[in-house]
């Protein structure tokens, strides 16, 4: 056991108060006893792994003098079974020489007095290796009829033998207050109610006890609870994690995620969803969301980063995943050379990483991109079928074009025209941009009538009193900075085609111009500028109903014509930073139709525009590398005109594709009308980034992880030799075979690794410690068997998770006390042999949920929103940290409205590189990468947190007001101290606590009554305010008494 | 077992020790506020220091950004000579580029003018005079590589030995293996200053792997320094410490009952908290500085600029922070590096040169070791006629004080400045002397995660002594 860890505050606090003897805690480590039988895996190999197999094992790459400790024949060159006098190991091991020891001094591991005798001793008896633990065969058991709680009592007595063995007793079951507390927590992450205590303490009988189990493990805070976790492992976020750290849309799969924990979806289903969702056949919405599992790596847009670099660690990300959500390995570290201390190879490592090569993603990114491909998912039924009808029609079309036939000198003919065209810079023309029908668009805000007027087609709207708006934005047809092109033509102008309707004549017109950084809304526009055609005062309005604008300029009077008419706008007046990505349009009064809207312009601008448009619909829904993508709307016109040199292949089937939707206008106004109507039903659609397969990536083996390396071999998708192959006739492995095979009987981790995470969870520590690792460097498990027996229960359940739920806290041992005997203190301090229970402290999510359910607060989910919530945080800790680069998206953090405050903590806004303080504070991980288990500190930092973070102030108004509303207006202070226990505590106070309570009540009504303005202050903090001062010196004073119940340990504590 | 499984093993083991051993009462538990309780380093396996330390604390100068070489310590008329000349093609082979990627390579000679400076003759930039004064005082070194050349994986690089986030950070590493050295402020500390802009990522100073604690603390020149340090309004001091102390009696009573040390932590902690809600507000008020040091700086009161935050650098320093990395933005110019580099000289100059000159007077610079320096740095090639891309091949920065010799340049870049001709300074190498001067063998300084004995230097990393005094 290392036991090199510095903050051990038992001791210190040992020492400091009571100068006890440290040997109390020295049961365990270096002074532990030998065993007389030693066994390789528990004894030996954790000391090999640590100290040799660095220079002597897996890593052909790094093995000095030729020797191998961790493979049984290799290793007989320095071992000698049954003669440890005789094996150089020991001679090496035990040589006083610094020429000669083993391991070099400069490695700094020597091996210590105690690891010798193990050695020898091993030796001795006959050197025997064993097979990793978490790689031996999982056995299959037959089928039983066994009820839960026999094999409760088969759990049980697993541990029953272990104490029998170290002639140990365990403690006495927990108090029912102790117990159910515990229970709660557990399973829903919140307290329960003080009547829950009550009836149990009435009734503390095993039925009882299930009946809290079913009800509890039922309920959506079960599944909220569980889920938590499950996000830490897959390191859900809300943003990308890098650079600029931009949203992405993931909430749908947080939603999966919980849905699946309370529908108890079976594991192996939940893991071949996430894995390979988009491979099953015909996948529906919720498998398709799940697939966003593998878009919740980290990913760049920073302009200097290589691409293949880039993709290089997005393959590392990949890898990492799955060694830790599933396989328990750290495969990391196989990126660079062979795993030093498990048998996973490079080769193994780049073959893992090329089950990901299918997925479509890019290195670099354009900032703003909604990390495509996203997958939409409608709410009603018809949309969902329209948008299959519409999908499937238009992949017809695609092919149907893909298919024609170019005649090569036709080709050349209107590539001729083309160039002509970009070369005239006289002659007048018109680019359509947004078309009154068809604009396919990614926003589409505001609703409208598609009509004709007048024999032109109009998208209408009629406004009653307030501006009537809809806005269209991110359009297929493009984007353009206008001040641009006022060079060239000063004449430019930007033009709206609208009817006026006669009878029903608008006050005012307006029109409302989007910008966005690199063609995008994104999901903040950076700038609006508005034009406003009628009086000041309809100016007013317009500027006041429509997004705050840059400047809102008057145009003038609504001309003074009937039916249609252009209203107009000089490019040089259009003052934006940004590309002009879309338009709102709006009226005061009246019936307008809106026509056209385009750019009034010389030929050869309207060309290089109209031209942009086949690449635009080619990238749609699907990235790009970021230097060719950012500049989208030139690359055609450049490649037609050779400015960038002779096109390459690729750039020639683009300038085909280009030349097929010239010529045949025919399919090319069906397809799009067709994607019309598509992108403006997916615009009030939910979006998730998901998993699309697509033509595939490269991977090779790098030379110690060198991208720009390319000597190493192409490998194929394969697990790690060691673990078996795949079997796929003929065929390339894919995602969907690897998450098969994750959960199926020939790999037995991952049973293992979930029934050690779930053990962890219901009992404080996993049965091996390292749930991060069950490698060779992981720790032996302290109950083998039992470790063995769950994760067979598990596995032969059907991956039943609520069964390993009900199973675990339906154990004798977890029902324990967590107060150790003073014999299990000095024996098992570190609860090896669970004969007791443990405390932790709380999460932080659990810890702000449990305040707002001790207030009153609490906002249960009834819905399991998408959408993050933004609570309440410091000033500076975003406004100096959250600034997103790139001009156009700025993130700020808004606070979300009141009533959104008090949600489950878990659906905080997750931003990578700036979580939440409070959560910060209270040891959640930045989910950058995939955290199994989450360390619990403590420090002044959660002192303050509690003490000091609005939102804790907050419940403790809110808890107080529970004792001192006007129902409880005649009790006595005692009563009311009384009260807060039960809701903080759920349970009544000691004497002594009691006293303690109302002497400090005394004071505080004392202070409060002597500055009744501090009471008001305060309780404006939960916005409570009152008529009256007794009231509020009051609430006040029995506010700062909530604030130290919930400050107490007890208050944060799982016991 | 992992470090990190045994950190939550002890958090088992630090619960419950004997009952009969004895009660403890609040008065024993304020010993446990004792920075030499904070500070113990426990099992004794490994012992931190493991020698005789030169400096006691580190204030890291952080240019964040990636200031160029060029227009500040790397003197290069051979590249004014060749402006606008083609690079040879040798120097770039194998060496990544990132915005250059895509565009042509031209040489990029800047006319700032240089000084030969003080006895030592150390060459520095004429935008930085308040600095050419303590030219004496600096080892300048010329040689810096890094291995990533994008800001995000770079920072991550220079903070944590790593491109990949999730390693913990250097001030994290002195904490975990030096432990606390301040009793009532934490022992890494980031303050900020410069524009607002490229994102500073606050997992730059994150304790990855290692427990929370050890994480560094952000402060801002506010009102509100340290996130929720503030007392809630209509909450007074008295009121405050009366909360605390009703706590802490709560808090107590569980103790007698359970015998959980892992409570006695908790009443240390909140007496802790409460301390440091009276010490950050010291702090922060300059009113006890002498005029002398107030115009030294330039710094009236921590008003966000970068020499008030040197000012607070150094009050930190006198209170026990170990660690202070005090970041100034706005250093990546792509485009007009000339008049960039030139404005944030002028933010930062002074206050560089007054903290040197201040620890000296004080005579705290001989135990207090400055660096100055970013995440990489600038190429001798323009990126689009007037500016410099990022560079992992070179790169300046400085180191003063403790255990460092003074008034030396150390390395020697290539005529053109493009790469090291002599003397290497790896950001690897730059860790392990930065820990030896904090007397940490940087090999020994490990902490075991997912199966690995993890270091600052990764499996890298050697002392340069040429820097050492």
């Amino acid at each position: 056991m290392n036991r090199r860890f510095p903050f051990l505050f038992a001791k210190v606090v040992l020492l400091v108060a009571c100068g006890v003897n440290l040997s109390l805690f020295a049961a365990s480590g270096s002074d532990q006893p030998t065993p007389d039988v030693v066994q390789y895996n528990r004894d030996i190999r954790p000391i090999l792994s640590s100290k040799c197999f660095q220079c002597h094992g897996y890593d052909a790459g790094t093995r000095e003098a030729g020797l191998r400790l961790d493979d049984e024949n290799d290793s007989r060159d320095a071992i000698k079974p049954g003669r440890a006098e005789e094996s150089e190991l020991v001679l090496r091991i035990e040589s006083q020489d610094p020429d000669t020891i083993m391991p070099p001094p400069s490695i700094a591991k020597p091996i210590t007095v105690r690891e010798q005798t193990l050695i020898r001793r091993w030796i001795e008896q006959g050197a025997k290796y064993e097979n990793h633990w978490a790689y031996e065969p999982l056995a299959v058991r037959p089928p039983e009829t066994a009820s839960l709680q026999q094999k409760a009592s088969e759990i049980d007595a697993m541990l029953r033998r272990r104490w029998k063995l170290e002639s140990t007793e365990p403690v006495a079951r927990a108090t029912p207050h102790e117990l159910i507390r515990r229970l709660s927590f557990d399973l829903r992450g919140l307290p329960p109610q003080y009547e829950d205590v009550q009836a149990f303490e009435a009734n503390p009988s095993r039925e009882s006890y299930q009946r809290f189990v079913d009800r509890w493990i039922d309920s959506i805070e079960y599944a909220e609870n569980q889920a938590m976790r499950w996000l830490d492992l897959v390191r859900f976020s809300d943003t990308t994690g890098l650079v600029s750290d931009e949203p992405i849309a993931t909430g749908l799969y947080r939603r999966y995620v919980i849905n699946s924990f309370h529908n108890n979806q079976p594991f192996d289903e939940f893991t071949i969803e996430q894995l390979a969702g988009d491979l099953l056949d015909d996948p529906n919405d919720e498998q398709l969301i799940a697939s966003a599992y593998n878009r919740l790596i980290k990913t760049n847009c920073e302009a200097g980063v290589i691409d293949q670099e880039a993709l290089y660690a997005m393959k590392g990300e990949h890898v990492r995943g799955v060694g830790a959500v599933w396989l328990g390995a750290t495969t990391g570290c196989a990126e660079c050379h062979d795993h030093k201390f498990d048998p996973i190879t490079a080769k193994d490592y780049y073959s893992l990483a090329a089950f990901f090569d299918d997925l479509v993603e890019v290195g670099v990114y354009t900032p703003g991109d909604r990390r495509l491909p996203i997958h939409f998912v409608h709410d009603s039924q018809r949309d969902r079928d329209r948008d299959r009808v519409l999908s499937a029609k238009l992949r017809d079309l695609k092919k149907q074009l893909a298919a024609t036939l170019v005649n090569d000198s036709a080709l050349a003919k209107w590539k001729a025209e083309q160039i002509d065209s970009l070369r005239d810079q006289e002659t007048r023309d018109t680019f359509h941009w947004i078309d009154p029908h068809h604009a396919t668009a990614m926003v589409h805000d505001g609703d409208y009538e598609t009509t004709t007027r007048a024999g032109r087609p109009a998208r209408l709207t009629t406004s009653t009193g307030t501006m009537t708006t809809h806005r269209i934005a991110e359009v297929m047809t493009g984007f353009f900075v206008p001040k641009s092109y006022v060079k060239k033509d000063p004449q430019s102008r930007l033009f709206i085609e609208v009817y006026l309707d006669p009878s029903n004549r608008p006050s005012s017109l307006a029109v409302q111009l989007v910008s966005g950084d690199y063609g995008r809304v994104g999901w903040k526009p950076s700038e609006f500028l508005n034009f406003v055609w009628g009086s000041k005062k309809a100016t007013n309005a317009a500027a006041e109903s429509l997004s705050p604008a840059k400047a809102t300029i008057s145009m003038g009077e609504i001309p003074a014509v009937e039916g249609w008419t252009r209203l107009e706008i000089p490019c040089d007046k259009i003052d934006l930073t940004y590309e002009l990505v879309g338009v709102t349009w709006g009226h005061l009064g009246g019936t307008v139709g809106w026509g056209d809207t385009g750019l009034d312009t010389i030929r050869s601008t309207a060309t290089e525009l109209r031209l942009a448009e086949t690449l635009q619909r080619m990238w749609w829904d699907e990235p790009h590398y970021r230097m060719t993508y950012e500049d989208r709307m030139m690359v055609m016109r450049n490649v037609i005109l050779g400015t960038a040199g002779q096109p390459d292949s690729l750039q020639a089937s683009w300038m085909r594709a280009a030349y097929t939707e010239a010529t045949e206008p025919e399919v090319m106004r069906l397809v799009r009308e067709l994607q019309a109507e598509l992108f403006r039903l997916r615009s009030h659609a939910k979006t998730t980034v998901v998993s699309r397969a697509s033509a595939t990536k490269v991977t090779r083996v790098l030379p110690r992880g060198n991208f720009m390396d390319e000597s190493g071999a192409i490998v194929q998708p394969a697990i790690p030799e060691f673990l078996g192959k795949l079997e796929t006739v003929d065929r390339r492995a894919n995602r969907l075979d690897l998450a098969k095979w994750i959960v199926s009987d020939e790999n037995p981790i991952t049973a293992r690794v979930f029934a050690n995470r779930a053990w962890e969870q219901f009992f404080g520590h996993g049965i091996s410690r390292t749930l991060e690792d069950s490698g060779g460097q992981g720790d032996w498990p302290s109950n083998l068997e039992l470790l063995d027996r769950l994760a067979a229960e598990f596995r032969d359940s059907g991956w039943d998770r609520k069964h390993l739920t009900r199973l675990l806290v339906s154990t004798d041992a977890y029902q324990l006390s967590s107060m150790p005997t003073e014999a299990l203190v000095q024996r098992d301090p570190e609860n090896e042999w669970f004969a007791r229970q443990s405390r932790h402290r709380l999460r932080g999510e659990q810890i702000r949920d449990a305040a707002l359910v001790t207030a009153g607060r609490f906002q249960a989910t009834t819905v399991v929103p998408i959408e993050s919530f933004f609570p309440y945080q410091p000033n500076d800790y975003w406004d100096r940290s959250c600034k997103v680069m790139y001009g156009s998206r700025h993130m700020l953090w808004e606070p979300s409205p009141d009533e959104q405050q008090y949600q489950r903590t878990l659906y905080t806004f997750w931003k990578r590189q700036n979580i939440h303080p409070m959560l910060l504070a209270l040891d959640a991980p930045t989910r950058q990468e995939c955290t199994t288990e989450r360390t619990a500190t403590n420090t002044p930092g959660q002192a303050l947190t509690m003490l000091n973070d609005p939102i804790f102030v907050d419940a403790a108004i809110g808890l107080a007001a529970r004792v001192c509303n006007d129902s409880n207006r005649d009790l006595s202070d005692e009563e009311r101290i009384k009260q807060l226990f039960r809701f903080s505590l759920q349970r009544l106070p000691t004497d002594m606590e009691t006293k303690e309570l109302v002497e400090f009540t005394r004071s505080q009504l004392a202070y409060y009554r002597s500055d009744p303005d501090e009471a008001t202050k305060l309780l404006s903090l939960g916005r409570v305010t009152y008529n009256d001062s007794e009231s509020s010196i009051s609430h006040a004073s029995w506010t700062i008494v909530a604030r130290v119940l919930l400050n107490t340990h007890e208050f944060m504590t799982r016991n | 077992m992992q470090q990190h499984a045994q950190f939550i093993t002890n958090q088992t083991r630090r619960h419950f020790f004997s009952k009969s051993a004895c009660g403890i009462g609040l008065a024993a538990l304020s010993s446990l506020l004792n920075r030499d309780v904070l500070a113990s380093t426990g099992e004794g396996e490994f012992e931190f220091p493991n020698f005789a330390p030169k400096a006691k604390r580190v204030i890291y100068l952080y240019m964040s950004g990636g200031p160029s070489q060029f227009e500040t310590f790397d003197f290069k008329p051979e590249l004014m000579r060749l402006n606008g000349k083609p690079l040879p093609n040798s120097l770039l082979q194998g060496v990544k580029l990132a915005f250059l990627q895509h565009e042509k390579i031209k040489c990029f000679g800047t006319d700032v003018g240089f000084k030969k400076c003080g006895d030592s003759g150390n060459e520095i930039s004429n935008l930085l005079p308040n600095l050419q004064s303590i030219a004496d005082d600096l080892c300048i070194i010329r040689t810096l590589e890094t291995e990533q050349v994008n800001h995000d994986p770079a920072h991550t690089f220079m903070n944590t030995g790593s491109g990949i986030a999730g390693r913990p950070s250097i001030g994290s590493w002195l904490s975990y293996g030096l432990g606390s050295s301040s009793d009532n402020l934490p022992s890494f500390v980031v303050m900020r200053s410069g524009k607002e802009g490229q994102p500073l990522p606050t997992t730059a100073w994150h304790s990855g792997f290692l427990p929370g604690h050890h994480q560094g603390v952000e402060m801002y020149s506010s009102s509100q320094p340290l996130n929720f340090i503030g007392t809630p309004s209509g909450i007074s001091t008295s009121g405050q410490r009366a909360s605390i102390a009703a706590i802490n009696r709560l808090n107590s009573f569980a103790l007698e009952r359970d015998g959980d040390a892992e409570i006695a932590t908790r009443i240390s902690q909140y007496e802790l908290a409460y301390k440091m809600q009276t010490s950050v507000p010291e702090l922060a008020d300059f009113s006890d500085e002498s005029d002398h040091t107030r115009r030294l700086y330039s710094a009236d009161a921590p008003d966000g600029s970068f020499g008030a935050n040197c000012l607070m650098a150094r009050r930190m320093s006198e209170r026990g922070v170990r660690f202070i990395q005090l970041y100034h933005t706005d250093w990546d110019h792509h485009s007009q590096v000339v008049e960039g580099v030139s404005a944030r000289s002028k933010e930062v100059d002074r206050g560089c040169a007054a903290l040197v000159k201040d620890l000296k007077e004080r005579g705290m610079l001989d135990d207090t070791l400055v660096i100055w320096g970013g995440e990489f740095g600038r190429t001798p090639m323009s990126q689009g006629g007037s500016g410099r891309d990022h560079h992992t091949k070179s790169g300046a920065m400085w180191m003063a004080g403790g255990g460092i010799r003074p008034g030396i340049t150390y390395g020697q870049t290539d005529p053109l400045g493009f790469k090291t001709e002599e003397n290497p300074f790896h950001v690897h190498d730059f860790h392990a002397t930065l820990l030896h001067l904090l007397g940490v063998e940087h090999k020994k300084l490990t902490f075991r995660y997912q199966g690995r004995d993890f270091r600052l230097t990764d499996v890298h990393g050697e002392v340069i002594d040429g820097i050492l005094a």
